[in-house]
């Protein structure tokens, strides 16, 4: 076994998938916290719509459609952001109104330029062993961007995730910090589809959060434990689908799953 | 300069008006009791004075400042009220949820101290609760919960606290304890205390100004003026007035 990862570690394209992949999972884990916590963690699967119609707009523009992505959906983040506050519509029905929107544009767009239909069909389920050397070195560059910026707010996130409003009295501009998530979430989600794609995204963000829950009794364990729960479930996701010749995306989501099972159970024992 | 003051403040809620024509001011030292019957505004009050809720006409200001343009909150300490369950499963220790009370004295990136511990220490030390600092927030009672909450508003050492029924979750003996550390924290330290509460009988004893709401100011002054005041015995009848006022001058519970 040893001795086959060490075979798989030779290949450039194993390596690729795993620098980014666990980069990307590592922000996932810790912005997943805090919107699960918010109850916002659906705006994952709504922004990931959303890239499928700006993908779509990627490719019929013949541009790189990743780079398109990013500013279209971290502007369709704000979108959501001001239809929950400002146009009395819940956050759940915003973030359904712009995924739809997303989902239309792209089909449309794919109907409209007839012959990427394959190309947009391949971001559904994500291809991170197919990641190039400049994807990887954005990917990861993007990463470390955004866990600085969540090291920098992690304590305004933390007191507003516990009482918003409270943040709000000690001084923490609340809608401020509220945007600076939306938009690294939009960041992550459009990353993260190289990995598991539009339709899994969201696993990502929601399932080492929701593990982490089911042990940890304070709020730096929580964090700890989705973070190594994450980037474990992209790391052993990656080796067991190139050994099994699997799907990558779907097998990381088992992987997730498994470790969810775990902790869900060890919950259970020790709250007896 | 007044710590909180209103002039002619209007609230409104979906255009039903909650609050008019509230004015008072309080001075600092003043230990004020909030009380009224139920959606009399008293919360809608104190979250207004915070800025948590725009006013439709008038000012309030907090030491001086109107509040939308306040940013001194490291003085303002408030407890805000809590339903159970609110917190349910909240992955946070105590501790960590006294700590954020530090937040307001830090500017951005915000950051702890290794002396942020040793406040923190001292702080739960104070109201007794040392022993639940690695306890998970979810898993207290009420009423302890309730006094994880006082430690995160007094952490920063505020010069005015805000309570909005800080004692609803306490069973007797440890409302009287409660009471007795803001008394004391508003005789040594000369703290200012604003405290909505039900509890109009225990509050007597403790608060030195009443301010009686519904929907408006039914009364502002000291209890004296309270209990001496003809109009208050029209408005709320001898015996209930006089409940009030019997329990204030002196009649005590056995502690």
């Amino acid at each position: 076994m040893i001795a086959e990862i060490q075979e798989a570690l030779q290949y450039g394209f194993i390596q690729r998938a795993l620098l980014a992949g666990s980069f990307i999972a590592l922000n996932c884990s810790f912005l997943g916290v805090f919107l699960v916590l918010r109850r916002f963690s659906l705006i994952g699967d709504g922004l990931a719509h959303v890239a499928f119609g700006t993908i779509g707009l990627g490719l019929l523009l013949q541009a790189h459609p990743l780079y398109i992505s990013a500013p279209l959906v971290m502007l369709a983040s704000l979108w959501i952001s001001i239809l929950s506050e400002k146009a009395r519509i819940h956050g759940d029905a915003a973030i359904g109104l712009v995924a739809a929107l997303g989902i239309s544009t792209g089909i449309m767009l794919a109907s409209l330029g007839q012959g990427f239909n394959v190309d947009l069909f391949s971001y559904l389920f994500g291809s991170i062993l197919a990641i190039g050397e400049g994807e990887v070195i954005v990917s990861v560059v993007l990463s470390v961007v955004v866990l600085a910026v969540v090291r920098l707010f992690l304590h305004d996130l933390f007191a507003l995730t516990f009482q918003e409003e409270y943040a709000r009295v000690l001084g923490i501009k609340t809608r401020r910090v509220v945007n600076v998530l939306t938009l690294c979430t939009a960041l992550t989600v459009v990353l993260g589809i190289r990995v598991v794609g539009t339709m899994l995204v969201s696993s990502l963000i929601i399932f080492p959060a929701v593990t982490a829950l089911q042990v940890a009794r304070s709020f730096k364990t929580v964090l700890l434990i989705a973070a190594i729960s994450s980037v474990s479930s992209v790391v052993s996701g990656i080796f067991i689908s190139f050994f099994f010749n699997l799907p990558t995306g779907a097998t990381i989501v088992f992987v997730n799953f498994f470790f969810f099972c775990i902790t869900y159970i060890a919950g259970r024992l020790r709250g007896r | 300069m007044k710590v909180l003051e209103a002039e002619d403040l209007w609230v409104r809620y979906q255009n039903l008006p909650v609050l008019t024509e509230i004015s008072f001011g309080v001075e600092k030292g003043d230990y004020l009791g909030i009380v009224g019957p139920n959606g009399s505004g008293k919360t809608t009050l104190i979250r207004c004075s915070l800025g948590l809720v725009p006013p439709a006409a008038g000012t309030i200001r907090l030491f001086g400042e109107p509040v939308d343009r306040f940013a001194q909150w490291s003085k303002v300490g408030y407890v805000p009220q809590v339903a159970e369950g609110t917190h349910m499963g909240f992955p946070a220790t105590a501790e960590e949820i006294v700590a954020t009370g530090l937040l307001s004295t830090k500017s951005f990136p915000r950051r702890y101290k290794k002396s942020d511990g040793h406040a923190v220490d001292k702080v739960m030390e104070l109201l007794d609760i040392e022993n639940l600092k690695g306890k998970m927030i979810s898993r207290l009672s009420g009423g302890q919960r309730q006094r994880v909450f006082l430690a995160r508003a007094l952490i920063a050492g505020p010069e005015l606290l805000l309570l909005d029924e800080p004692s609803a979750a306490l069973d007797p003996t440890t409302r009287e304890r409660f009471y007795e550390i803001l008394e004391n924290l508003n005789r040594k330290e000369n703290k200012t205390i604003i405290i909505i509460t039900h509890d109009m009988g225990t509050i007597g004893r403790y608060a030195k100004k009443m301010l009686y709401l519904d929907r408006k100011v039914v009364f502002f002054g000291t209890f004296k003026e309270f209990c001496g005041s003809q109009s208050m015995t029209r408005y709320f009848g001898e015996h209930a007035q006089h409940m009030i006022c019997h329990q204030h001058q002196g009649f005590t519970l056995d502690r």
